[in-house]
């Protein structure tokens, strides 16, 4: 008796356990793929490197280069090009820039080139950034802050720096550990470009590609790749005009809004070692465990507004660079939002910048190198205690 | 209640089991409902026919005899016991609640891992106290000005990533 009309029931209850048992197979399918998809990359970089790196340097550093192919030789050919002719042209153009770490952001800015020495580079978009200028002259950089900020950073841009660079970067190709390689031609703002690839040899794992216009030898594209190849930053050229004469008075530093001068990047050349610059600060400097094939090629002390005074440590491998800053802590009372800019600069991590503290000094390292070896830095920089 | 609540209960509302309040809620339901009544009444006359048919006596030996045998069986062999746990466990109405379960757990995965903070650096760096935001802010405008004499340096991209690095510590002072 009491089973008559439970049949509905069961129909209408099996619909539903049909319903319900589909909808988490399907959501517990997902969940496990995006679990994978999610665990996948970070396990890669958590996972340290299968052999120490800084050891396996120095064994392919000693192997030497290999021998000479076309493309390689077209390539110590283009950049040839690149320092000798390249780097003294005039022209003005436009350049889209765009970075890929983390967030994908763009700019366009106007250039302006007069030569070794002698650029002008004026924001046009986007918005927040426009009206802001960059002027290399005279041995010196001149960064205009529009509004609010309202003001221009002065430091120097020495051209023996530019020399003493090319030169390195010359030997470095002489001597096997810097290897360029010509990897194609594409047309870039209307020119036909060359596609030279640098990587050292010894170094850092990011390595850059030029794009050289074949007849004035102008960079018309650089792009900056990590070790799997993925470009983390590139600015090209959408417009060059090598024709159209440039005002001098472009190049002239007046020629910037009448704004307060700030000199608070570096305003002397690099001193010669880390002991020049111990002298001139009352903390002490540490210096950190460097990767192979990196060493230290410029030393300098910047002081800031409330008189703290910033060492800068900077490495090159001949074609990648960091800086490490080394500044003395100035502790604030924590106001009520003080874990929201903690929260924010972790985010910081995803582009070339990391920063920390430890003992008196805060740290920032900036540059293109794994996350792996910044880590090594940081670590030897804290235990140094 | 409706019709799915009311006519699994009828039997049960015909033989006066339903307590007070489910006797009175289906009473107001068939107050309304001809689909109910209607099923009221095709059941109540099934139970009446049920009741008309002649019952055949049996004897008292014949009683005790069945009740002798459905004691002396046996149950079900242990080797098909583990089918016979499978097959409750997946009866539709247990069917039912492994759905909703797994739902949940699906759903729970899902959220998991669309809300759970990832790291963004190797496990040790979160270790670290993260620096002053003036003092990171400093230092991305002076790596800008030590790319200015790098042949080999992209000065855009350099002031790209300053400005990116200043807008992640924005709420903080311009430089140190």
């Amino acid at each position: 008796m009491k089973r008559i009309g439970i049949a509905d029931s069961r129909r209408s209850g099996a619909h539903q356990f049909r319903l319900a048992f589909a909808a988490g197979i399907v959501l517990a399918a997902m969940a496990c793929l995006v679990v994978d998809a999610v665990a996948q990359p970070a396990q890669a970089g958590n996972t340290r490197p299968r052999r120490n790196r800084f050891l396996a340097q120095g064994r392919r550093l000693a192997a030497g280069p290999a021998a000479e192919t076309p493309e390689q030789k077209r390539a110590r050919e283009i950049m040839g090009l690149f320092l000798r002719e390249g780097m003294s042209q005039r022209y003005s153009g436009e350049q889209v820039t765009r970075l890929y770490m983390g967030r994908v952001a763009e700019t366009r800015q106007i250039i302006k080139c007069d030569g070794p020495g002698r650029l002008r580079m004026e924001y046009i978009s986007p918005e927040k950034l426009k009206g802001e200028t960059i002027l290399i002259t005279g041995g010196h950089i001149f960064h205009f802050k529009p509004p609010p900020e309202n003001k221009i950073l002065e430091g120097v841009a020495l051209p023996e720096e530019f020399q003493a660079r090319a030169v390195g970067f010359r030997q470095g190709v002489k001597n096997g550990t810097i290897h360029v390689q010509v990897v194609g031609q594409e047309l870039i703002a209307g020119q036909q470009c060359s596609i030279v690839e640098i990587r050292s040899v010894s170094g850092g794992h990011f390595y850059l590609r030029f794009w050289i216009d074949e007849q004035t030898g102008v960079r018309l594209k650089i792009e900056n790749r990590d070790p799997q190849g993925r470009s983390v930053s590139e600015t090209a050229f959408t417009k060059v005009d090598y024709t159209t004469p440039i005002p001098q008075t472009e190049f002239r530093p007046n020629s910037l809004p009448n704004v307060p001068h700030e000199a608070r990047l570096p305003e002397t050349p690099p001193l010669p070692n880390v002991a020049a610059a111990q002298q001139q600060i009352a903390y002490t400097i540490r210096e950190p465990a460097v990767p192979a094939g990196f060493h230290l090629n410029g030393v300098w002390v910047v002081t800031g507004r409330i008189g703290r005074k910033t060492t800068i440590l900077r490495y090159t491998d001949g074609v990648n660079t960091f800086a490490l800053f080394e500044v003395p802590i100035v502790e604030k009372q924590p106001g009520p939002g003080a874990a929201r800019p903690r929260a924010k600069l972790r985010a910081m991590f995803h582009n070339d910048v990391a920063h920390w503290r430890s003992g008196d000094l805060n740290f920032a390292l900036i540059g293109h190198l794994r996350r792996e070896t910044m880590q090594t830095i940081a670590e030897s920089l804290t235990k140094a205690e | 209640m409706n019709c799915r609540n009311v006519q699994p209960s009828l039997s049960e509302y015909i033989d006066n089991t339903l307590s007070a309040r489910e006797t009175w809620e289906v009473d107001r339901h068939l107050a309304v409902c001809n689909e109910c009544n209607r099923a009221l009444n095709e059941m109540r006359r099934t139970v009446n026919l049920a009741g008309a048919a002649p019952r055949f006596e049996v004897s008292e030996s014949f009683l005790a005899g069945l009740q002798s045998r459905l004691a002396g069986v046996e149950p079900a062999p242990a080797r098909w016991a583990w089918v016979e746990g499978l097959r409750e466990l997946f009866r539709p109405r247990v069917l039912q609640t492994w759905g909703a379960a797994l739902g949940a757990v699906g759903t729970a995965a899902l959220a998991l891992v669309l809300f759970m903070p990832r790291p963004v650096i190797v496990p040790g760096e979160n270790r670290m106290p993260i620096a002053e935001p003036a003092s990171v802010q400093s230092a991305a405008r002076q790596n800008l000005a030590l790319q200015a004499a790098d042949p080999f340096a992209d000065l855009a991209a350099a002031n790209l990533s300053a400005h990116v690095s200043t807008d992640q510590a924005s709420d903080t002072e311009p430089t140190n």
